[in-house]
């Protein structure tokens, strides 16, 4: 019977093949052209092909050799920093750097569960307004502070 | 510390504050965004024109550069921008080669843009290196019509000026070089000077100060006549009459941005260029001041798309 | 003139009141640059230009190049600290240099990334006063076949240096060589795995990518195992300011060679600084008499890089200087200074304005003094960040990249891909797969990519001239024998392994 040993390799193994079948996919509507003359395909497919490969090994070694379970992802401080970051992204063209850096900052801190409220607002203020003096203040950056 | 240095700038253009006229504009900082990489030649010329316009202005005029996207991404973000005179894209020769390669383009240089004026101008340069066997730009052809496709040229990126100078000059004298793709003029110079690729077909501002220095010896130049900052150098046009391209640089706002700020910009522009250490640091750079009306400009880009579209279609060449 | 009485000249020049302030002011702007991630010397030089309209040439030049090498020393301090390398070369000190911080050396790390850069970046003015025209030479030897068998030299060092299953390394190689073939091939013309995205026409920028798949994840894996929650800061237990006698040791033999072949690989143009970077680590670890330490805070593994990345930043003035071509973009800022100070570029500057010339590689020494000053002091305040609750620290990492993220292009999309490449960031450190050899991928592909079918437009389609040159030969032969040599013990092991089940 046929059992998963290796979860973890398991998983990278399915990811490698996504990644290739999703290039190759991708890749479907350009020229090959030949190993003399390459066209824009070529390249890319041969290592879309290879990245399948070497995915269906690691899949196949996860099938034979045991080792570690995955584990736990923790969302919660992916969720809140990985989207502070994109916030910051999205509105800084909009609402200038001082009031987008703030809300990073808040964002961030409820990654961490306890933090009182008075606590962050007061850390927010403090670190965007010492960013927009370093980057806009100091280095000259031409970013937009305010919203007006 | 930026900011100090810059303080200075902007003293000196309290004194240009009283002589504005009723327009109201600017009436806040203008950016003018340069979607190639810093360094590069629009973005020293911008910068150049930036800090002259900041002083006549009296407004800050920075400039941004945005690089995301093969300059794409910056372009539309103007295009698309209120068209108050406050944003600004400069615009290059390459920009319509780059539509002509890309019908699919978010923007119509033609259509979505209100144009300013040029602001100066260089040709490109056909070269070799000094101990080439090849003597000058007729020898360049007699030897690529005895040799098909045996003589190389390096270039830039496929649709590049680079290339569609090189793709012209085969057209127009019926032979056929083959184009060697690089990024940017340094690996392409060592491979040229140590002989694996036989000629360069680069822009007038590296050529020039390459061959001032000796270490490349220029066949043909691609301005329509003589160009005043290396006479000596042939046109094309001279064997292969009707080829001339130049590549320039050129200011764009968005589409309705309204009459009064596009001629007051144009003027500002115009007399900017026409002043001596402007001349002289964009001689420097191997440019020569070009300004334009906006219909003037209007029309070379037009013509320029249509004649890319000709030689991109007469040697198949698309982006796929 | 012998190069004693040129440099007493370069040093006459470099020495006078103005041009030492000139350099310290651009060594001072270069580290605090250096330091913040993403905000790099193109950017920062970019907008000093207009200022040095009105300095002398040397000055402006001396000020301009101790921006550059100032961010070279200030790199490494954000990728110890944070495990955020705002510069390609940075991604080598990560490896060892921010686990080194977290086992409370961080000052030995950065004392010792600044010493050796000082070490490597006097040796490397010491090439470029006296052999600058012998290695134009090697970058004259280099044609798109050598690059493209130093491309693929370089990513079997990737497999070399991978810490976990090599197997998943080479797939992360892969991975990245995709990513970097994202964007408008200078080939065809054609859009490739852009996904109909225009921000992506022109490829996937390094620095988003880098900052979240270390910088963010890293970020994500702390907070989960919940340093943040109680207070605690990155480190508990600081030991030491400065490397002890036995680190120096250990250190001394990887900064000569890291000296050595960063100060060759600099020549070429193009991203060699990382190359030599990465073959100065995938070097120590062969020799090491325990490769296992390594990953988890091998001194060698910062000291050899960090000496190979500035000798090579230093040498990379070489085909500047003596050629009038740009090795990278800082560079071809240099010349855009130049030509607006009225200065051509290239071998006639030396015999036209040897007080310049010689000025600005006279400055380059007295910046490297300047720069270890100004940094072995500064290390105990960067130090006394770790000590810092870990809550108040990471929401300042994380407002620092993203600012330096937008800044460089002003551009939301690029803020929005480093958010996308924490997220993956942190699926890799789940399943166990390295984000450096994917990195190592991403930079080399494109060039190893462009510089294949250039040779092979070049020979006209004749496949051998990746073996009838030399050079080419030569490098691929090395590059053969390490693979082989790592490839064959993971098997057997592999086996073995599968035996005992």
């Amino acid at each position: 019977m046929i059992r998963i040993r290796n979860p973890q390799d398991f998983a990278a193994g399915l990811f490698f093949i996504l990644v290739g079948a999703g290039a190759l996919y991708a890749l479907s509507d350009l020229r090959m052209g030949t190993a003399l003359r390459m066209g824009p395909a070529y390249v890319p497919t041969l290592i879309a092909w290879a990245i399948i490969g070497v995915g269906a090994m690691v899949l196949i070694g996860a099938l034979a050799i045991p080792g570690p379970s995955l584990e736990s992802w923790a969302w919660r401080p992916l969720l809140f920093v990985c989207g502070a970051t994109a916030f910051f992204g999205v509105v800084v063209g909009k609402i200038g750097l001082i009031l987008a850096g703030f809300g990073v900052v808040v964002i961030a801190c409820l990654a961490v569960p306890g933090l009182s409220w008075p606590k962050i607002l007061v850390f927010a203020a403090a670190i965007s307004s010492a960013a927009a003096a370093l980057f806009s203040g100091l280095l000259g950056l031409p970013m937009r502070l305010w919203p007006w | 510390m930026l900011k100090h240095l810059a303080a200075l700038a902007a003293a000196a253009s309290l004194s240009a504050l009283a002589s504005l006229p009723a327009l109201a504009w600017p009436d806040r900082q203008i950016t003018i965004t340069v979607v190639t990489g810093a360094g590069g030649s629009p973005d020293t010329v911008g910068r150049l024109l930036a800090a002259k316009l900041s002083e006549r202005l009296g407004k800050p005029v920075v400039v941004e550069n945005n690089t995301a996207g093969a300059g794409i991404a910056g372009t539309l973000a103007v295009a698309r921008s209120q068209p108050d005179g406050h944003n600004i894209v400069i615009l290059t020769g390459g920009t319509p080669s780059q539509q002509a390669m890309r019908p699919k383009q978010p923007y119509d240089l033609t259509k979505d843009f209100a144009l300013v004026t040029t602001l100066c101008a260089y040709p490109m340069v056909v070269a070799v290196p000094p101990n080439s066997p090849i003597k000058d730009f007729k020898d360049l052809l007699a030897k690529a019509k005895a040799n098909p496709g045996k003589l190389s040229y390096s270039m830039n990126a496929i649709g590049s000026l680079h290339h569609l100078l090189g793709e012209w000059i085969n057209i127009e004298a019926g032979v056929d070089m083959q184009g060697i793709p690089y990024r940017g003029s340094s690996q392409a110079f060592l491979d040229v000077t140590s002989g694996r690729v036989d000629l360069m077909v680069d822009t007038g501002t590296f050529a020039f100060g390459q061959v001032k220095q000796g270490q490349l010896r220029a066949l043909a130049q691609s301005a329509p006549g003589r160009y005043d900052l290396a006479p000596d150098v042939p046109a094309v046009a001279e064997t292969l009459p009707g080829i001339n391209m130049m590549s320039w640089l050129g200011f764009a706002m968005a589409k309705d941005t309204p009459r009064p700020v596009v001629d007051r910009l144009n003027k500002e522009i115009r007399e900017i260029l026409a002043m001596e250490d402007v001349k002289a640091k964009l001689a420097e750079m191997g440019n020569i001041p070009m300004p334009s009306t906006p219909e003037e400009m209007h029309q070379r880009i037009s013509s320029e798309l249509a004649q890319w579209k000709k030689i991109i279609a007469a040697k198949g060449i698309k982006a796929e | 003139m012998d190069v004693f009485t040129q440099l007493a000249l370069g040093f006459s020049v470099a020495l006078t009141p103005q041009n030492l302030l000139y350099c310290l002011i651009g060594s001072l702007l270069g580290t605090l640059i250096g330091v913040l991630p993403g905000v790099g010397p193109v950017a920062t030089i970019a907008m000093l230009l207009p200022i040095t309209y009105n300095l002398s040439p040397a000055g402006a030049l001396i000020m301009l190049s101790g921006i550059y090498y100032g961010a070279q020393y200030g790199g490494s301090t954000t990728a110890i600290l944070v495990n955020l390398p705002g510069e390609t070369s940075s991604v080598v000190t990560c490896l060892d240099g921010h686990p080194m911080a977290k086992d409370g050396r961080a000052g030995p790390a950065l004392a010792i990334a600044a010493m050796g850069s000082f070490f490597a970046g006097c040796v490397a003015t010491i090439v470029i006063a006296i052999v600058s025209t012998p290695l134009v030479s090697v970058a004259m030897a280099f044609g798109p076949a050598e690059y493209f068998s130093l491309m693929a030299l370089g990513l079997i060092l990737t497999v070399v240096l991978a810490r976990g299953s090599p197997l998943k390394a080479v797939g992360m190689i892969l991975a990245g060589l995709l990513l970097s073939l994202v964007g408008t091939d200078i080939h065809s013309g054609a859009e490739r795995l852009t996904f109909g995205l225009p921000v992506l026409t022109g490829g996937v920028d390094f620095v988003p990518l880098a900052m979240g798949l270390f910088g963010l994840s890293e970020v994500v894996s702390n907070l989960e195992k919940g340093t943040a929650a109680g207070g605690e800061p990155l480190t508990k237990n600081i030991r030491g300011l400065f490397p002890s006698a036995h680190d120096l040791r250990q250190s001394a033999p990887a900064i000569l060679r890291g000296t050595g072949i960063g100060t060759v690989l600099g020549v070429l143009p193009g991203a060699s600084s990382m190359v030599a970077s990465f073959a100065s680590y995938a070097l120590e670890k062969k020799l090491a008499k325990d490769p296992s330490r390594f990953g988890k805070g091998a001194i060698e593994g910062v000291a050899g890089p960090e000496s190979a990345n500035n000798a090579g930043a230093q040498t990379s003035f070489i085909p500047l200087l003596a050629l009038g071509i740009p090795s990278n973009s800082v560079m071809a800022l240099m010349i855009g200074a130049m030509m607006i100070q009225g200065l051509q570029p290239g071998p006639m500057l030396m015999s036209k304005q040897p007080d310049l010339f010689w000025g600005v590689i006279a400055s380059m020494w007295i910046g490297n003094a300047m720069l270890l000053v100004i940094n072995l002091p500064l290390i105990g305040i960067w130090v006394r960040l770790l000590n810092i609750p870990y809550w108040l620290l990471f929401p300042g990492i994380l407002l620092l990249c993203s600012i330096g993220v937008y800044s460089m292009n002003n551009e939301a999309s690029e803020v929005l891909l480093a958010a996308v490449a924490g997220v993956l960031g942190y699926l890799f450190i789940k399943l166990k797969c390295e984000p450096a050899p994917l990195l190592l991928g991403f930079v080399l592909g494109g060039m190893m990519e462009e510089n294949l079918r250039r040779a092979m437009l070049i020979s006209r389609g004749d496949p051998r001239i990746f073996v009838t040159s030399p050079l080419s030969a030569a490098l691929l032969a090395v590059a053969a024998i390490l693979l082989v040599a790592t490839i064959l013990p993971a098997i057997r092991q592999k086996r073995e392994k599968l035996v005992e089940d």
